[in-house]
């Protein structure tokens, strides 16, 4: 039996296991839908509660994490749009492994920036970049760069077709460049 | 010549994949998630039935439900208490008014209606055409009717030497005509 009908059949223990399953996922794409740790923290638990209380309604016709992530990111979307005149940040720490990637250095030799002071300005630039887009061009950026879904995923998670997924992806990484234009080649 | 490597959009945007929250993060997160999730539980019946109520279906049920538990014993409490008692609403319009009081609202003792009824009804058997004799008293603002402190009317009566005979008793009278209640012998 699959975890997911382990939990419609009534084992709530088993919800444990799917939370710490995609627990780390659901919460990346929410932080960097957000740039807020602290509401990326709630968002994502509010998305596993609405996930379990409507468990039943899941019938198996996407995969179990697209239906997941499509609860978390309407949950996400809908908190912004009711507070869209609120913009604070608030950051998770960068893994060290940033700052030996052969980008980072290339950014570093551009902008002639001491590495660690560029580590936080780089990634203040980058979240106030992504902040500048629309929701909706900011979801598929996220969904399709950072967490690496495919158009076709996207698509699902976002009830729209592959066609707009690909538009919107383009013109946000347009605009995206020039926001970004000292950092980008 | 510049032998950085070219920086593209893309690579920069990856490298948003380290940004990370620390291990004791995760502990937090899981505390909370099982907190809120008791909470949502224990909110959940009111959630529940608000949801029903969102259904004009069940709304209409409500309603029914709602006459049914209320709407049906008060009704036939009602007749059951006219069946059973002489009290009844009042029809007589043919005495002369006397004086109009002010209005003030009555309070019926319906118990003690009926006890008057029953002892005055035998009085009036017994003496002829008299019931009782007032010596204050109010009327209701029509001025046809006459009434005691404990809810007892009459709807005829007449007044002779500073007295009042009263007789064609009793009526209860509905509590919309207010009458102010007056001391009554008999």
């Amino acid at each position: 039996m699959l975890i997911v009908e382990r939990v419609q059949a009534g084992d709530v223990a088993a919800f444990d296991i799917l939370v710490h399953r995609y627990r780390e996922r659901l919460y990346s794409v929410v932080y960097n839908l957000t740039s807020n740790r602290e509401d990326a923290m709630d968002l994502a638990q509010e998305a596993f509660i609405k996930a379990f209380q409507s468990i039943n309604s899941f019938k198996g016709k996407s995969s179990f994490y697209t239906w997941l992530y499509r609860i978390a990111i309407n949950n996400t979307l809908s908190h912004l749009k009711r507070h869209r005149n609120r913009h604070f940040f608030s950051f998770d720490n960068i893994e060290n492994e940033m700052s030996q990637s052969d980008v980072f250095d290339a950014v570093a030799s551009k902008v002639k920036t001491e590495k660690g002071a560029l580590l936080k300005e780089l990634q203040e630039r980058l979240n106030e970049a992504l902040m500048k887009l629309s929701l909706k061009h900011r979801s598929v950026v996220v969904l399709f760069e950072i967490e690496g879904l495919s158009h076709e995923e996207i698509s699902a998670i976002l009830k729209c077709s592959v066609g707009t997924v690909r538009s919107r992806l383009h013109y946000a990484k347009q605009q995206l460049k020039v926001y970004l234009k000292d950092l980008v080649d | 010549m510049d032998q950085r490597p070219k920086i593209e959009l893309e690579d920069l945007l990856k490298l948003k994949r380290h940004e990370k929250p620390e291990s004791e993060f995760w502990n937090e997160f899981d505390t909370g998630l099982r907190r809120k999730s008791l909470e949502a539980l224990a909110n959940k019946p009111q959630g529940f039935f608000r949801s029903l109520w969102a259904h004009k279906w069940m709304q209409q049920v409500g309603v029914a439900a709602a006459f049914a538990i209320c709407g049906v014993p008060a009704y036939f409490g009602v007749h059951t208490y006219y069946a059973s008692s002489d009290v009844k609403p009042e029809t007589d319009n043919s005495t002369v008014p006397v004086m109009v009081a002010s209005i003030a609202e009555p309070t019926v003792d319906f118990a003690a209606i009926e006890r008057n009824t029953r002892e005055l009804e035998s009085r009036k058997r017994a003496s002829g055409r008299v019931d009782f004799v007032v010596d204050s008293y109010a009327v209701d603002p029509s001025g046809r009717r006459l009434m005691n402190n404990q809810g007892v009317a009459a709807s005829g009566f007449e007044r002779n030497s500073n007295r009042t005979y009263v007789h064609d008793l009793v009526k209860a009278l509905p509590r919309e005509s207010a009458v102010l209640p007056v001391s009554l012998s008999y």
